[in-house]
């Protein structure tokens, strides 16, 4: 029967006029019955038919569950029915700031939380290693019990870790890496140094990408080692680490090269505009730093590639310094010059690195509001939206809605501003402007003292 | 006045016109509240000049208020309520209501019961008004055809061309007698959906909008789109050989297809007293300005199961708040259907129970040969409502499945975080299940674990 469901949809997803049925399907359409039917009429009456037949026919999967690990009862209660209530309120946005204090009196109060509640504090938790100290103490067997069962959630059980590093499980060396750069982030670099040469290329990759959770000046020197790794991908992982840490060499290396290819060309009358000379040949330096000779990144050929490698290696603010402009100013610059598409495609690619607000409001709003459609449809911003502040998505969403009614959502994806903005889909946009942005956002926490919390235990 | 502060918050439609409500909730924001057992009024204090006029029908409770808020019930209804609970021995018993105190209740009453004390009609007029009706039906029926008719000449059309082919860029539609070649991405659904608007087909037009949602959607779509594709396309079948279908099937064909019994029509009909519980509840997308929301009822008593869909136009709001796991005493009047799920509720108050389980099927065979049954008799039915009792959640690879006594696993429907507060909520350990079985997945909206509903 699958089977046969894969070649119906086969044919209707390519049409009866380029692929008809194959004869075995027809030997079945024959033996329903279906006679005297055109080809579409057997692809749709042979897939009503089918698909009924797998819904009535549906197979249960068997499950052996007498290995299924049952964790102790917590030996707290949970929290009343009014606290739970509250806990949603703090959940859903509306008193965040108020969360540790519930912790608090709920463990004052020798309460557990809600077992429903734990799956998003645990989630809150990876990106908050404060609110993890304060949880743990109040999740229960229950909550260690569930913490086992996510992979996810992983990093959090490094107090279960074992203490030598070289010898631990792969997943559990990358929690070890992740925690003592918490803690003693020195001692993490010390670590790596000395297994460094024994490690495998995708172990290597994978501390890499622990590292980026903690780009700083610190680990410069241990990068810059990893330049010269033999392999590739690790140079790879190496680059993009090392671009994102804050004036780094790497960065300032790349930049003094853009500098003589980019420069200011004053115009009588008339905008200034930036001329661009693209980078003929490259030499084993720049190789190093990460320029890919070979990668078609645009399709204006090799050497605007190399050019758009090199902008979206370069910290984004840098650009601010050097042109002496804002940021909205330098995207106006830069879609005014002769490689427009290219430079604005590497500057979403550098401003994703770097995670800068400015740019990426500036890259936002030209986005959003450019009447240009055509020329920049094919540029994607999805990816900056991400980890964008709710102030910068406000700005940038009121102004789309000002300028372009509606058009700014097929550009944001609808995930990300239905969670922002609580009613955009439904209101007329004056009412949206005076009161939903002004009363809607998170993060206004009202007075509620002490006793309020306390209470409804 | 029966309720506990906790069930009136419940009422509100959201935390802050809870906290609100419940701020108002004091004797120096009100005037003149009164109540005659039935009714209880009020007016608050507003910030300008004007004072609110505050209703609630103690029968439902159902409110009415003149503020402007467009939330409901708003926050001085709750307030209103709350203030009369804890103040029950302070408040004023009038003799008589005020005039549009009265006329809400009266206009409440009217639509709940049966309509009564109508002008008699002469037989004349009511052959006549027969007549008209017939005739009105045959023309439908005859619009109805015509739109039939387009949809398989579209349906066919789609197949040929091929769903690939099908996008923004432009789809290669190219059949003479319905010019699809200006028909190309989104307008390639509504604009046969407008046809079928016109040809009184709203159900299809319906469902031929929200095939915009799946087109080029997640990785299995073809599959998805060819599913709702035949399933428009059995529509049709079954219109052109409904007068072979048994009345009851027939009627369910209708009501797909969007011919709607009026409810003053169902209220004339016997309904089934139940204690109804709220066991499950979800809102879908906002469609051309409306949100639909699906309410699922269980007959405590009875195990019956009922759909109240309810629809939010233009932000205007519900017409009535059913807080999930909260039960209330009323009457359900089902649309007529061979497999009868969507109904209406009449007289319902809310009582103080809330849900601690239900007597759901244990085997997730039978449950599973229920549905087949339900299928068989009715081959256009989607989500059917399902509800298992000790079932455990397990975890295997990405996906969670429910595991009845026998080991037997049905999966669920990704919902991400949902699925580790299932896990949560179960740890191991059995629960009680509701949700909707889509034929391959079960779609969870409610669980009972230790005695304790929670909405997912």
């Amino acid at each position: 029967m699958k089977d046969m469901e894969k070649e119906i949809v086969r044919v209707a997803l390519v049409g009866t006029q380029r692929a008809g049925l194959s004869v075995d399907a027809k030997v079945i359409a024959d033996e329903w019955e279906l006679k005297d039917l055109s080809d579409e009429e057997t692809v749709l009456a042979t897939a009503s038919i089918l698909f009924r037949m797998k819904k009535t026919a549906f197979q249960t999967v068997d499950f052996r569950i007498s290995n299924n690990e049952i964790p102790p009862k917590n030996s707290k209660k949970v929290c009343n029915t009014t606290a739970i209530k509250l806990l949603n309120m703090i959940m859903d946005g509306a008193f965040e700031n108020a969360l540790p204090e519930f912790l608090f009196h709920l463990e004052k109060n020798n309460k557990c939380l809600p077992p429903e509640i734990l799956p998003g504090l645990l989630e809150r938790s990876l990106s908050s290693p404060h609110l993890w100290e304060q949880l743990k103490k109040n999740i229960g067997e229950r909550g260690k019990w569930l913490l086992r069962q996510n992979d996810d959630w992983s990093s959090l059980r490094a107090d279960e870790l074992p203490e030598d590093w070289e010898e631990a499980l792969h997943d559990q060396r990358l929690m070890i890496l992740e925690k003592t750069r918490r803690n003693d982030p020195a001692k993490a670099i010390r670590m790596l140094e000395e297994t460094w040469p024994r490690e495998s290329v995708n172990q290597k990759v994978r501390f890499l990408k622990v590292l980026e959770k903690t780009p700083t000046k610190d680990l410069e020197s241990f990068l810059e080692q990893c330049l010269d790794d033999r392999r590739k991908e690790v140079r790879k992982s190496a680059v993009r680490l090392l671009a994102k840490i804050s004036n780094s060499s790497l960065s300032e290396r790349m930049f003094e090269r853009m500098k003589d290819l980019i420069h200011i060309k004053s115009r009588t009358n008339k905008k200034e505009k930036l001329e661009i000379r693209l980078p003929d040949k490259l030499d084993d330096a720049m190789i190093r730093d990460g320029i890919d000779p070979r990668v078609q990144w645009y399709k204006g050929g090799v050497k605007a590639s190399r050019l758009g490698q090199m902008v979206a290696l370069i910290q984004p603010a840098k650009w601010l310094e050097y042109l002496n402009l804002p940021a909205g100013d330098v995207v106006d610059m830069f879609v005014r010059s002769d490689w427009g598409e290219l430079l604005i495609q590497a500057m979403v690619e550098a401003t994703a690195l770097h995670n800068d607000n400015e740019w990426t409001k500036a890259l936002l709003l030209f986005r959003i509001t450019s009447s240009d459609r055509k020329r920049w449809q094919n540029l994607n911003v999805s990816r900056l939206i991400d980890d964008v502040s709710d102030d910068v998505f406000n700005a940038v969403a009121i102004e789309g809605m000002k300028k372009q009614k509606g058009y700014w959502k097929k550009i944001l994806p609808s995930h990300n501003y239905s969670n922002r903005v609580p009613a955009c889909g439904k209101m007329s946009l004056p009412y949206l402007s005076s009161k939903t942005f002004r009363n809607g956002w998170p993060g206004k926490i009202p007075d509620i003292g002490t006793d309020g919390i306390t209470e409804p235990y | 006045m029966h309720w506990s502060t906790e069930q009136i918050l419940a009422l509100a439609p959201d935390p802050n016109t809870s906290k609100r409500g419940q701020g108002l909730a004091s004797s120096k924001k009100w005037i003149a509240i009164e109540t005659d057992g039935r009714a209880l009024w009020g007016m608050c204090k507003s910030s300008g000049t004007a004072h609110y006029r505050t209703f609630v029908d103690l029968k439902g409770p159902a409110f009415k208020c003149s503020c402007p808020s467009r939330k409901f019930p708003c926050k001085h209804s709750i307030g209103l309520l709350l203030y009369a609970t804890s103040n029950a021995d302070g408040i004023k018993v009038a003799g008589e209501r005020p005039e549009e105190v009265d006329d809400w209740i009266d206009k409440r009453d009217s639509k709940q019961s049966k309509p009564e004390n109508q002008k008699e009609k002469t037989p004349e007029e009511i052959q006549k008004a027969e007549a008209r009706k017939l005739k009105n039906f045959n023309d439908r029926l005859q619009l109805m055809e015509n739109g039939i008719r387009d949809m398989e000449n579209w349906l066919e059309d789609i197949i040929r061309t091929g769903f690939a082919a099908v996008d923004g860029s432009g789809a290669e539609m190219t059949s003479s007698a319905l010019k699809f070649k200006k028909d190309t991405g989104p307008e390639l659904w509504r604009n046969i959906s407008m046809r079928m608007v016109d040809s009184k087909l709203s159900g299809i037009a319906r469902k031929i909008r929200e095939l915009a949602l799946i087109h080029n959607v997640g990785a299995d779509w073809p599959s998805r789109m060819l599913e709702e594709l035949s399933d428009l396309y059995l529509l049709s079948k079954g219109f052109g050989k409904r007068e072979r279908l048994s009345e009851e099937l027939r009627k369910e064909l209708m009501r797909i297809l969007g011919v709607n019994t009026s409810k003053d029509e169902l209220l004339n009909q016997q309904g089934i007293p139940d204690e109804w519980m709220v066991v499950g509840q979800f809102q879908s997308n906002n469609i051309d300005n409306a949100a639909v929301r699906r309410t699922w009822f269980m007959g405590r008593n009875t195990g019956k199961f009922a759909l109240v869909l309810e629809y939010d136009y233009n932000n205007q709001g519900f017409p009535f708040h059913w807080p999930k796991g909260r039960i209330f005493n009323g009457e359900i009047i089902y649309y007529p259907s061979i497999t009868p799920l969507r109904a209406i509720m009449r007289e319902q108050s809310i009582i103080k129970d809330v849900v601690d389980g239900w007597k759901g099927c244990a085997s997730l065979s039978d449950a599973l040969r229920n549905y087949a049954d339900v299928l068989a008799v009715n081959p256009w039915i989607k989500d059917y409502p399902m509800a298992l009792t000790s079932v455990i959640p397990i975890m295997k690879g990405r996906t969670l499945y429910f595991v009845d006594k026998d080991g037997q696993g049905v999966p669920l429907l990704k919902k991400e975080l949902s699925d580790w507060k299932i896990m949560a909520l179960g740890a191991g350990n059995s629960i009680d299940a509701f949700g909707e079985w889509t034929g391959t997945e079960f779609n969870p909206l409610g669980i009972v674990a230790e005695g304790r509903y929670v909405g997912i």
